[in-house]
């Protein structure tokens, strides 16, 4: 047998719960017919609890696995792009190159 | 001859470069408004949507416990648990998926600050500097005009580096634009499962009202009823007042249609003082529960009224994303991209010039 679906759940839930309130707001109504009442308000209740609660469920697997597809593009983004690096080797192997041609220079004379 | 060559090259490489370098920065600050605005609105929301959400669960497993409770002699239950894996609380995830969105926005943010552009422009002018340095160190003279030189190079850096920034934040706005768009759709869906959990709790407390304020209004309504008028001061007409001026205000919770009407019957004992009191005491407690009842209405809408602006602000934020989504494909507009390269064409202009200039002095 198919699931009922949320719509279908909450269709239940609302046209039992207007029945309940049917009973308990009529002063004619029996203290049999309030408890039965009651009873039926829990039952309502404990059915759309239920499926409300694993809606809530279903959707924080969903964001659980957003959040890390969208953490693991803020990861690749590059804040740094490569220039700076790049320039900041060439002068570092520039300087090395000098310091070295310096001493050969000294070596030689 | 050279000189000119060179820098019609530059200035048309800067041309290419300074067209496609320019970040969508008012589109920008629009979504971070927006986005900061659901932050700001969310904390609040979910701090009930966690309080509901614990209430409801605690109910159920009350009632499940009751449903299961044994009956007869009680067994050692031999059930285990065999997952070690703790579930995510449902609240945490939630905040952590509005924190994740403003750590993408802060990168964004990163990205269009174009720090990075000044870092390299100063990586540019060090690496000219150390390469005269290396020459003049091989015995060569050093090169004339390079302050300006270097500034040639800033300049050129500079650009290259906007336009990789420009790329970055391009992709990262494309990559993550989906995602976010999907977390956004989730909360506003969420809405209504919050909205559903609250719904259920109003009910539940207004049947508990209704039900306690009814009961009331019979045993008042069976008091009289029990009873024949009294001698003298018939109380009967000013307690059907009181109970029906306690009743108007919630009159489109009762099924009995309004004003109800208190009747003695014959050949029963007479109404007495201490009878007026208890009817009295009754008319108190079923205007404390249409008090109590009102309250439980406009508790609840209070909250239907945030989740609306929760919604709004939602969508908002999804459309400013989408807003700067399209600023991405859109052409930049002509006057800031031309005030742009007029800015950088004349600071380029300044410093080639300076750079022949000093050549020419230095021959």
């Amino acid at each position: 047998m198919a699931q009922p679906d949320g719509n279908s759940i909450k269709r239940l839930y609302d046209e039992g719960m207007s029945e309940v309130f049917k009973i308990v707001g009529s002063i004619d109504s029996t203290p049999e017919q309030r408890r039965v009442a009651r009873e039926t308000a829990e039952d309502l209740t404990a059915m759309l609890v239920k499926h409300t609660l694993e809606s809530i469920d279903g959707r924080t697997a969903l964001l659980a696995g957003l959040i890390v597809e969208l953490n693991q593009v803020i990861a690749a983004v590059k804040k740094e792009p490569p220039y700076a690096e790049a320039l900041g080797n060439f002068t570092a192997i520039v300087t090395k190159a000098q310091t070295l041609f310096t001493e050969d220079v000294k070596n030689l004379t | 001859m050279t000189h000119r060559v060179y820098r019609s090259l530059a200035v048309s490489l800067l041309v290419f470069v300074a067209s496609c370098a320019q970040i969508p920065t008012a589109e920008l600050a629009q979504y971070r408004s927006a986005s900061a605005e659901v932050q700001k609105a969310a904390e609040g929301i979910l701090i009930d949507f966690a309080a509901i959400k614990e209430a409801s669960e605690a109910e159920q497993k009350r009632k499940e416990a009751e449903k299961a409770a044994p009956k007869g002699p009680v067994l050692f239950s031999t059930a285990l648990e065999y997952s070690s894996v703790a579930q995510p609380d449902a609240v945490t995830v939630r905040r952590t998926a509005l924190r994740t969105i403003d750590n993408f926005n802060n990168t964004l943010a990163t990205l269009a600050e174009g720090k990075s552009v000044e870092a390299v422009q100063t990586a540019a002018g060090g690496a000219v500097e150390a390469a005269n340095n290396f020459i003049v160190a091989a015995g060569a003279a050093a090169v004339p005009g390079l302050g300006a030189l270097i500034g040639v190079v800033k300049t050129l850096v500079g650009e290259l580096e906007k336009a990789g920034l420009r790329e970055e934040f391009d992709k990262a706005v494309r990559n993550g634009t989906p995602t976010i768009l999907k977390m956004l759709e989730a909360l506003i869906a969420e809405r209504q499962d919050h909205i559903t959990l609250r719904a259920i709790a109003a009910d539940n407390q207004q049947v508990k009202l209704v039900d306690e304020m009814i009961s009331q209004v019979q045993i008042l309504r069976t008091l009289v009823r029990e009873h024949s008028p009294p001698a003298s001061g018939d109380p009967r007409q000013d307690i059907e007042n009181a109970l029906n001026a306690a009743l108007k205000p919630v009159e489109r919770v009762l099924t009995s249609p309004l004003p109800i009407r208190l009747s003695y019957q014959d050949k029963t004992p007479p109404f007495a003082s201490e009878h007026r009191l208890l009817a009295e005491q009754a008319v108190a407690q079923i205007t404390e529960r249409g008090a109590a009842i009102n309250a439980n209405t406009e508790q609840f809408e209070k909250l239907r009224s945030a989740l609306n602006n929760y919604g709004a602000m939602l969508r908002r934020m999804q459309d400013a994303l989408g807003m700067l989504v399209s600023a991405l494909d859109r052409p930049q507009k002509f006057d800031k991209v031309s005030e742009d390269l007029f800015g950088i064409a004349f600071s380029l202009k300044k410093d080639i010039e300076g750079f022949r200039a000093a050549r020419k002095g230095s021959n």
